[in-house]
């Protein structure tokens, strides 16, 4: 099973730093493109998580408010801690280009439910372009899934080169779509050097276990950076 | 062929009379001893008579007015703890403008505690005119007040004339709403405007309690809130009827008056049947208006 | 007054998170009212000239240093949607954390501490980065333009060079909207011109059940 327990998580981004950090709670956007398991990924971070870290979510949706309402059915946190924003068509824009909707949305949570450690931000889907404003988010991943075929890593776009760690999600049906974690794996690193990737099958309970202790080290490094 | 279409009717008026009509109706509706309405003021002035029948005020117009550059006033002030309603018996026909074009400013004066229901009948823009309007709309605090106004936007396959009506409502000295319809604007029958409906309805309901509202989905109308306490229904139809029904059940109009005044208003109301503005030039005014019950549901 | 300022504020990329917005067209679309680049030149030339022009008046006055608590009041009287005062607010706030970074040294905000509405906010952020009173008018006009005629791109699949078409006829008219709010005296004069469709899409696209756009 190709699956990276620990995944090595110091790379520096060649992005930058990320956003100035005040005394907000540590951002993570959640990318990808459509029905790879975004939303499945923010259920089970709060699921593995939220006993002892204060979550917010916030969701894009391109239609209304379909994911967070998800969220809320399956009861995963607080209807309160969840919000959703909507991006006039363009899923994109919202996360990267005018970021205001969402960091509306992120001060509106942080005032009423704060203080919060960790917001997740989902965007909407979108194609391999899509990544994060560094003004946004602290990290960003990006949830591919077997289904789209095992060349998707190799066609790389901004999303599979420069994202923090990539999440590779549905394993679990590999063979049924025939694909090769192998030549994903191999293909994934050659795309983002010695940035980290995770495999995944978020339909098994812990299954975001490794994705859950990565946010946990970024969590750790951006604290220590902050009070350095 | 129709004289008004020509512009002679207005022609001959104008020769004969030598100006255009500047006149102005007051009414003052007090509480009087023993808790009576009392009606005061200058209540006919042509073309515009009223007439008081115990709780309703009736308008009523006379001649084919406005036109040319008339330019009529109307003021109601009713006193506080008054409920009256106020109702028109025809249509007003705005004719052919001359000049600056007619005018007709409306000003009322509700006091604390007072209640108006203003319905009006229909103003039809004929063809070739050009209308100003003004409702101006001070509300004492406590005091109820709905107020109606639909406009035909000409006459059956003729083209409309030009409108500008402007609504404006304080309600405490408290400015509330400030807002008008202008026909002449680009793009005023398109799909951001009337979409070529031909008539235009807006109920206005401003109550202390927040007005009740109906149903909030209409076709060709909306609710809209421009304070806690007021709301405006808006509406584009194809006929009047269409319209009136729009607004009615986004906003249902007062069936009753509040129950503090209801047991000894009426009472009095029927003590006091004898008309005290008679001055109309014709029979009564229809008796009958749209009666309705307390859930807002018209009762015919 | 500054070319390169005017441009800056009226460049669509501008993160004031209108990108999210139609401002009720989603609603005129979906109803068919709005169903090509024709009918979609008809309903923003009606939208620039109703809430376009107050909004391009209260920019202009607060550009030109008049009390911005008393714009933003005077603008709400004359927006009786409910819909279309909080999108204004919230598009406002944007445009306060806008101005956060480009003119930290001046600060936007009500004296309650409320964000002002959107025009409000735009006319101070122009004013701000150096654009004078007439020039904001006419940003104001074409950002109302721009941001309608893009949502109506998003939402037809229209061809781009007809929207882009559209916007160079209506170039008179936000020319001819922008100019017609240079004589007020101040907020008492701020225009109040409304239509009932216009009302009918900002309330009901609200309330839509799948709508792309905020407003
Ligand atoms: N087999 C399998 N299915 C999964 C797994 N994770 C998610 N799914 C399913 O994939 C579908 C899409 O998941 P979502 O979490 O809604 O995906 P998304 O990326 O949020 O989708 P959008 O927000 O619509 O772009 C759902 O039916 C999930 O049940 C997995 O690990 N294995
Ligand atoms: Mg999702």
């Amino acid at each position: 099973m190709h699956r990276h327990d620990d995944p090595h998580s110091h790379h520096e981004t060649a992005d930058g730093p990320a956003r100035a950090r005040g005394d907000g709670a540590f951002r993570v956007g959640i990318g990808g493109p459509v029905g790879t398991g975004k939303t499945a990924l923010v259920a089970a971070l709060c699921a593995v998580m939220s006993d002892d870290v204060r979550i917010g979510v916030v969701t894009n949706d391109i239609y209304t408010t379909e994911d967070a309402d998800t969220l809320k059915r399956r009861g995963v946190l607080d209807a309160s801690r969840i919000v959703a924003v909507e991006t006039g068509c363009c899923p994109h824009t919202a996360i990267r280009e005018d970021i205001t909707a969402n960091l509306d949305a992120i001060e509106d949570l942080e005032e009423r439910e704060g203080p919060l450690d960790l917001v997740l931000v989902e965007s909407g889907g979108d194609n391999l372009t899509l990544t994060f404003s560094t003004g946004l988010v602290d990290v960003q991943l990006f949830v591919l899934d077997v289904a789209g075929g095992d060349k998707v890593p190799r066609k790389g776009g901004p999303g599979v080169t420069r994202s923090d760690l990539l999440v590779i999600n549905k394993i679990d049906i590999a063979h049924l779509v025939h694909a090769d974690l192998g030549v994903m794996e191999r293909d994934a690193a050659m795309q983002r050097g010695d940035r980290p990737t995770v495999f995944v099958s978020l339909n098994e309970a812990e299954g975001a276990e490794p994705v859950a202790s990565w946010i946990r080290s970024q969590m750790a490094r951006s604290t220590a950076a902050a009070t350095s | 062929m129709d004289p008004l279409a020509d512009g002679a009717l207005d022609r001959r008026r104008h020769e004969l009379s030598g100006s255009w009509t500047d006149t102005e109706v007051s009414v003052r509706l007090s509480r009087g001893a023993g808790g009576a309405t009392r009606v005061e003021g200058v209540l006919c002035s042509a073309p515009v008579w009223t007439r008081w029948d115990g709780d309703t005020l009736w308008l009523i117009g006379s001649g084919a007015s406005p036109v040319g550059e008339d330019h009529i006033r109307v003021r109601v002030d009713v006193g506080p703890g008054v409920a009256a309603s106020v109702r028109s018996v025809a249509a007003t026909m705005v004719y052919a403008a001359r000049g600056v074009g007619t005018r007709w400013d409306t000003e009322i004066h509700v006091a604390d505690d007072a209640h108006l229901d203003w319905r009006p009948e229909p103003v039809i823009l004929t063809g070739r005119s050009r209308h100003r309007a003004t409702t101006r709309i001070h509300a004492g605090t406590g005091s109820t007040v709905t107020l109606d106004e639909v406009v035909v936007l000409g006459r059956v396959d003729e083209p409309t004339g030009a409108l500008c009506s402007t609504l404006d409502v304080r309600v405490a000295d408290t400015p509330v709403l400030l807002t008008s319809l202008d026909t002449t604007l680009p793009g005023w029958s398109g799909p951001a405007g009337t979409a070529g409906a031909s008539v235009v309805a807006n109920r206005l309901h401003s109550s202390p309690d927040g007005p009740r509202t109906g149903q909030v989905e209409v076709g060709g109308a909306t609710l809209l809130e421009p304070a806690p306490t007021c709301r405006v229904a808006v509406a584009a139809a194809h006929d009047v009827p269409a319209a009136r029904h729009a607004v009615e059940t986004l906003l249902p109009s007062p069936g009753t008056r509040p129950a503090v005044h209801e047991e000894e208003t009426n009472e009095q109301f029927d003590r006091n049947r004898t008309p005290l503005a008679s001055c109309t030039p014709g029979g009564l005014p229809p008796d009958s208006d749209d009666h309705v019950d307390r859930r807002g549901e018209e009762v015919h | 007054m500054s070319l390169a300022a005017l441009l800056l504020l009226a460049d669509g990329r501008l993160p004031d998170g209108t990108h999210a917005h139609s401002h009720g067209l989603e609603h005129a679309v979906e109803r068919g009212r709005v169903h090509d680049a024709g009918s979609l030149a008809d309903y923003v030339t009606c939208r620039l000239w109703t809430s376009g022009r107050t909004d391009a008046a209260a920019a202009r006055l607060a550009a030109a240093g008049v009390d911005p608590d008393g714009i933003d009041d005077a603008w709400c009287v004359r927006t009786p949607s409910a819909v279309a005062r909080s999108t204004a607010r919230s598009l406002g706030r944007s445009l306060v954390r806008t101005a956060s970074h480009l003119v930290p040294e001046q600060p936007i905000a009500r004296s309650d501490g409320r964000p002002p509405v959107q025009p409000v906010a735009f006319g101070l952020l122009a004013t701000a980065i150096g654009c004078d009173p007439p020039e904001t008018a006419l940003a104001t006009v074409h950002g109302m333009a721009g941001t309608l005629a893009a949502a109506g791109l998003r939402l037809l699949s229209l061809d781009p060079f007809d929207v882009t078409g559209l916007l160079h006829d209506l170039r008179p008219d936000v020319d001819a909207v922008a100019a017609s709010t240079a004589d007020l005296g101040g907020f008492d004069d701020l225009p109040h011109a409304s239509t009932p469709f216009a009302e009918v899409d900002l309330e009901r696209q609200a309330g839509m059940p799948n709508r792309l756009f905020r407003s």
